[in-house]
């Protein structure tokens, strides 16, 4: 068997049904094999978008997407989408295809160093030297990804290799992992002590969490040790909000509630988070009057940001249970007090977004989302005050996933992973909260929906200006705006229209609701474009580089500062 | 100085792997010493630097994948330097610190140095 002929055996050996890519020269024989091996292949009209589609398809299956790009512009354009799956532990194999290895080197036409160039935003990476490596780089790219801490993958594929012959011998030859995950539990009766002496508790869940499923385990954890639990911007929806301990998102534009807990608790128990400075704000004052129990799968993240921490190195079901078996015999002190000024805080959190105006406002959104999605919908989110918005405000309850470019925060994502988890999870309803400029960036896969039947429903909160940016620039910039209005807008009605799906343009709040019950019955993708107010600022912000004290909540939050509650822990100094 | 051993699989990239590591994190490498060992299809790389934040590194390299083994070794550091001054060309090895102060005293002369440990 030839080498592309084997590699996609290799992809069929590991379970995959669908790969997502875009042909070129230097992948023109495993193409040409895509012919008969029965493997469904979704081509894309940008590498970009192909990652990100193998990406949200990771996401909600839990298993590595796959996506196949050329050499050359292949490979760079494919760099985006690998990147946002590594800062979020995606599990991915990104193959690309590379010139022969006889020319590789002489500046071939479209020729790039793949390999040195995925080499910082993947996990590891192999450029198969002879077609006979192809069956084991194929099976430990595989295991790399989805072992231990979950992450892209790439495999540089130069042409001559996928047309040799392949040994029968190899195909055969049994995988033997070079490396195995390590687990470190060796502080875990530090961190059952620090649990029982702690006066009041939180549980803090990140991405990890989602990656190992391990929500039903931590609730039965904080049910437990009467914990409350905040999540970051990558654990939404780890834990079902509508469970009376789940507090929300923390950080930048979390909960107040949820911020306040977390930093005016005494115990941290943080379970596969890595403590990024969007979720903790300024690391120097983050975490000084609390103990924290710092669970992750990778031993570097132990200590990376915040140190002086109990360490447990193993994925967040393994720990989560041995914490529980370790706790399950004891006398665990009664919490009342703690537990009652959570309840009372996150009354005084509780505000009602069910906001009127005209322009629409970006909460009437969230909350009409909230109301009329079933209950296992997926929304995927780009980048910026959509994605905030939807962080805040959106109720990630029942089987619902809620899908974010978290750690690299890619414009662009929310589209064609909308589409991915589609692929995924036919039978769900996926809609991607979009904004105008990240809509821009990739919607051209709208051509590639239709093309394959994969009707996701896109809603553009369209303020006409790169939000985000925009509310920056009026916060900390004293107003100057810098490149941040667009001109005369594309109609993204016509648009859909020119891509053969459906659009509708919503101009009032009252016709938000027969647009997005519209969209889940549509036969094609479908376009919301909901027109929004740019003046609308996303509030609360915890400004970049500021601590939780300094969060600015803006005229419609009804937070008294968690005041009215008495504390059973002391305040901060 | 702190001296960091590591085991690492002889294939492709794999200084630009263990390099990376560094180089993300702002931490330069003072000296590297790359070369085969005992094992069959592996190679031995020694980096001694004196920043601050080398000593925190340890789990950072073990992650990159084609890292068997990494470890500090405290104490027994050996360096190796060639010097070329107005007296000619010689070399020097020995004890970190013993060679440390050959190099000093060389004044002017130019050289070369690196650590190894094991």
């Amino acid at each position: 068997m030839r080498g592309s002929r084997v590699a996609l055996e290799m992809l069929k050996e590991q379970g995959v049904r669908v790969v997502f890519g875009i042909p070129g020269g230097a992948v023109l024989p495993l193409y040409d094999d895509l012919y008969d091996v029965g493997l469904r292949h979704v081509l894309c009209r940008h590498e970009q978008g192909a990652a990100h589609m193998a990406d949200g398809f990771a996401r909600v299956l839990k298993r590595p997407g796959v996506c196949i790009a050329t050499s050359g512009p292949g490979a760079t354009n494919l760099i985006t989408g690998v990147a946002t799956a590594y800062m979020d532990s995606s599990p991915m194999v990104a193959i690309t295809g590379q010139v022969a290895t006889s020319v590789m080197g002489n500046d071939a036409f479209q020729e790039v160093d793949a390999f040195g160039l995925m080499m910082p935003v993947v996990k590891h990476n192999w450029r198969i030297e002879s077609a006979n490596e192809i069956p084991r780089v194929f099976r430990e790219a595989f295991h790399v990804a989805t072992h231990g801490r979950t992450a892209p993958v790439h495999i540089d594929f130069p042409v001559d290799a996928q047309r040799d012959e392949v040994d029968e011998a190899k195909i055969k030859q049994k995988f033997v992992p070079r490396k195995q995950t390590k687990r470190d539990l060796s502080n875990v009766l530090d961190a059952i002590k620090f649990i029982e002496e702690a006066e009041a508790p939180v549980v803090m869940v990140g991405g990890g969490a989602r990656w190992s499923q391990a929500g039903t385990d931590i609730l039965r954890l904080a049910e437990m040790i009467q914990a409350p639990v905040v999540t970051t911007l990558m654990g939404k929806g780890a834990v079902p909000e509508d469970h009376p301990l789940v507090l929300g998102p923390v950080g930048m534009h979390g909960k107040m509630v949820a911020t306040y807990v977390l930093n005016n608790c005494d115990t941290i128990v943080a379970l596969g988070t890595r403590f990024s400075d969007r979720s903790t704000g300024k690391l120097s004052e983050f975490g000084k009057q609390q103990r924290i129990v710092h669970v992750d799968i990778d031993s570097s993240e132990v200590g990376k940001n915040v140190s002086n921490v109990v360490g447990l190195v193993g994925d967040v079901y393994t720990v989560v249970h041995a914490l529980i078996a370790g706790l399950e015999n004891r006398a665990l002190r009664k919490r009342t007090a703690w537990t009652e000024r959570v309840a009372g805080l996150k009354k005084e959190c509780a505000c009602d977004f069910n906001l009127s105006g005209h322009p629409i406002l970006p909460q009437k959104i969230v909350w009409e989302l909230n109301r009329l999605l079933p209950d296992d919908a997926i929304l995927t989110t780009e980048v910026g005050r959509n994605q905030m918005w939807a962080e805040h405000f959106f109720d990630v309850r029942q089987n619902r996933i809620f899908m974010t470019s978290g750690g690299l925060g890619t414009m662009g994502f929310g589209f064609p992973a909308a589409m991915g988890a589609k692929v995924a999870a036919p039978e769900r309803f996926v809609i991607d909260l979009a904004g105008d400029g990240s809509f821009q960036m990739t919607m051209k896969e709208l051509a590639t929906a239709r093309e394959n039947g994969i009707n996701v429903a896109v809603l553009v909160m369209n303020d006409n200006a790169l939000g985000m940016v925009l509310q920056w620039q009026r916060m900390f910039y004293g107003e100057r705006y810098s490149a941040v209005h667009f001109g005369p807008m594309p109609d993204f009605v016509k648009i859909a229209e020119a891509y053969g799906c459906e659009g509708v343009r919503v101009a009032k709040d009252g016709d938000l609701e027969d647009a997005i019950v519209r969209a889940q019955s549509a036969e094609t993708p479908f376009v919301i474009d909901a027109m929004i107010d740019p003046k609308e600022d996303m509030l609360p912000i915890m400004p970049p580089g500021r601590s939780a004290k300094e969060i600015i909540l803006g005229p419609r939050c009804i937070w008294k500062g968690g005041a009215t509650v008495e504390s059973p822990v002391p305040a901060r100094p | 100085m702190k001296v960091l051993s590591l085991l690492v699989h002889d294939d492709w990239g794999v200084m630009q792997r263990i390099m990376g590591v560094f180089t993300r994190k702002r931490i330069s490498v003072d000296t590297i010493i790359a070369g085969p060992c005992e094992r069959q299809g592996c190679a031995r790389v020694i980096l001694a630097s004196k920043h601050p934040s080398f000593p925190k590194m340890l789990e950072h390299v073990r992650r990159v994948h084609d890292v068997i083994e990494a470890e500090f070794i405290e104490n027994n550091a050996e360096a190796f330097a060639l010097l070329r001054g107005a007296s000619g060309r010689r070399s020097v090895a020995g004890p970190a610190q013993e060679v440390d102060d050959a190099v000093e005293k060389e004044d002017g002369a130019a050289y070369v140095k690196a650590y190894a440990a094991l």
